[in-house]
């Protein structure tokens, strides 16, 4: 068999316009060397929504949220209106590392039955810090699991590494509440999860493997509450902004040049974000306006969604994921199948006109779930996802009393500014998606790439 | 990992085929007699397949000396306690996610 290699880092939430920029001021030379090297700087596109479950999923399995069936960090359950939190047991498709292991898992998807009977020996993988893939699952290799883990007994495969992992101090992640009460603080946490994360990675370097993924999380935590300190340079944090980016710069060129030197010019190297960022303007709050437009009523008791009263028409998940109230999903749904159109143009026409107190657009862009995803877990697709205008950080609170409000936070995600970072020859035919990342990873590994 | 019935069926006859043979060479190298020989190895067979069938589901039950998977009895979509639940939203709520 021929010995392909990999390494594929990913940066979550680092959008590709800050990254352009930081390199052209000089404060990443590590990555300005590899892309002088040959390498090339894409913008893409992260998932709809452009959220990390979502997006990292995406990058995973190669397939849309109506095949791997995640649409969110939150899910209503239909029968009662509870919030679910799903995890990595409700990716219904498996993997790329899955599928390179030949141990798809029990699960199906257009990706698997397209690469499976191309691989004739199991590849094995190390996976580190990916959001979403908690609880560990059985895989060939090593998977220790990102956010949101609770245990890391049950974030590690196999489990005996874990006690390694605790003799190093190793975390999932850092505490992100203690950014609302202690910044420099919570700053001085982020640098450290970084050196802890390097730990980890070279440890599990010396491993025998065919594909590494490393990913790094502390660059969205960073951008949630200092992203307005990337570019002004009177910013209190901007300096710490900058050498925290100037660490990273340090950490992948640290990782690309093992690489190199381990596997010379033949192996696979990539980088990629599952978002970009954005400044923070305001917070939008859907359901409020959804409220205000009479298609969500609201009783006084009860907790979030089981607030909702006879008459709804239509509900807001987080971020924009707008669901009809369908008679035939909900208790207390309305909406029979032969309304759902004029409802739907009835919501395009309430969120298209949405604007701020200053008379500013708030939507970029609306999609309806046919337009986007196509699989066997349609049901759970919003009918309608909003996308906002850069600075509008579209919410699913509900029971609010305005549809405007300022936030605790100073950046947000973007849909439109993810980045990607692949050798000069690869190419697309338009801008990438997120989505595109899994085929192409295994084109390389079944000698497919050319 | 369990095994359906029609495997355990399958083996039955498989290996029973050849325990037969087997059994059937042996009493003739010993006796000579071609006749003894078959119908010794027609008896066994029957006897002993039926046998072997129960041996082998009772052994399946038996979990003693078998290899297992270290997460073979983690439940992935497990329901979350309340705990998990108030742990996951108040993250979530700190990144604004919520």
């Amino acid at each position: 068999m021929e010995e392909r290699k990999a390494l594929v880092i990913g940066i979550d939430g680092v959008p590709f316009t800050l990254v352009k920029e930081y390199v052209e001021k000089g404060y990443m030379p590590n990555l300005k060397s590899i892309l002088d090297q040959g390498f090339r700087l894409w913008q893409m596109d992260a998932s709809l929504p452009d959220i990390s479950s979502v997006s990292w999923t995406t990058f995973l399995t190669g397939v849309n949220p109506a095949e791997h069936g995640i649409y969110g960090f939150i899910h209503l359950d239909p029968r009662d209106y509870s919030l679910r939190f799903p995890n990595s047991g409700n990716v219904l498709a498996p993997t790329f590392f899955q599928i390179l292991g030949l141990d798809p898992g029990g699960k199906d998807s257009s990706l698997a039955r397209k690469y499976l009977p191309r691989f004739k020996e199991p590849r094995s993988s190390i996976v580190i810090n990916v959001p979403h893939t908690y609880p560990a699952y059985p895989m060939k290799g090593v998977l220790i699991s990102g956010f949101v883990a609770l245990d890391m007994a049950r974030a590690v495969y196999p489990p005996v590494l874990v006690s390694t992992l605790k003799r190093m101090n190793y975390v999932i992640d850092v505490d992100p509440s203690k950014g609302h009460r202690d910044r420099d603080g919570f700053l001085e946490d982020l640098f450290q999860a970084l050196d802890t994360r390097k730990e980890a990675f070279d440890l599990f370097f010396q491993g025998k493997w065919d594909l590494f993924v490393a990913c790094i999380t502390e660059t969205d935590r960073l951008h949630h509450f200092f992203f307005d300190a990337a570019l002004d340079q009177d910013h209190a944090y901007h300096n710490d902004f900058v050498d925290f980016y100037r660490k990273l710069d340090s950490l992948i060129g640290h990782l690309y040049d093992v690489f190199r030197s381990r596997w010379g010019d033949e192996g696979l190297f990539m980088i990629l974000s599952d978002h970009g960022f954005t400044r923070l303007k305001r917070e939008v709050n859907v359901n409020r306006a959804l409220e205000e437009a009479g298609l969500l009523k609201l009783r006084k008791d009860g907790e979030r969604y089981q607030r909702m009263a006879p008459g709804t028409k239509a509900f807001a998940l987080d971020p924009c994921r707008i669901h009809l109230h369908m008679k035939d999903r909900y208790p207390l749904g309305e909406v029979e199948e032969g309304d759902g159109e004029s409802i739907l143009r009835d919501l395009e026409s309430i969120m298209g006109d949405l604007k701020d107190e200053e008379g500013n657009p708030v939507i970029r862009s609306m999609y309806r779930r046919d337009e986007i995803y196509q699989g066997p877990f349609m049901d759970d697709a919003p009918h309608l996802l909003c996308l906002p205008v850069d600075g509008y950080d579209l919410k699913g609170r509900v029971g609010t009393d305005s549809i405007f409000a300022s936030s605790v936070f100073a950046g947000m995600h973007n849909q439109h500014d993810a980045m990607l970072l692949l050798p000069g020859n690869k190419d697309f035919s338009g801008k990438p998606h997120i989505g595109q990342l899994a085929g192409l990873l295994l084109d390389y590994f079944c000698g497919e790439d050319h | 990992m369990e095994d359906y019935k029609i495997r355990s069926i399958v083996k039955t006859v498989s290996w029973r085929v050849l325990a037969t043979l087997a059994t059937m060479l042996i009493v003739f190298a010993f006796t000579g007699e071609a006749k003894l020989s078959i119908g010794i190895g027609l008896v066994e067979a029957f006897s002993k397949m039926i046998l072997y069938y129960f041996h082998e589901r009772l052994w399946l039950r038996i979990s003693w000396g078998k290899l297992k998977h270290p997460l073979a009895d983690l439940v992935l979509n497990k329901e979350l306690s309340p705990e998990d639940k108030e742990i996951i939203r108040q993250r979530l709520k700190d990144l604004g996610y919520m």
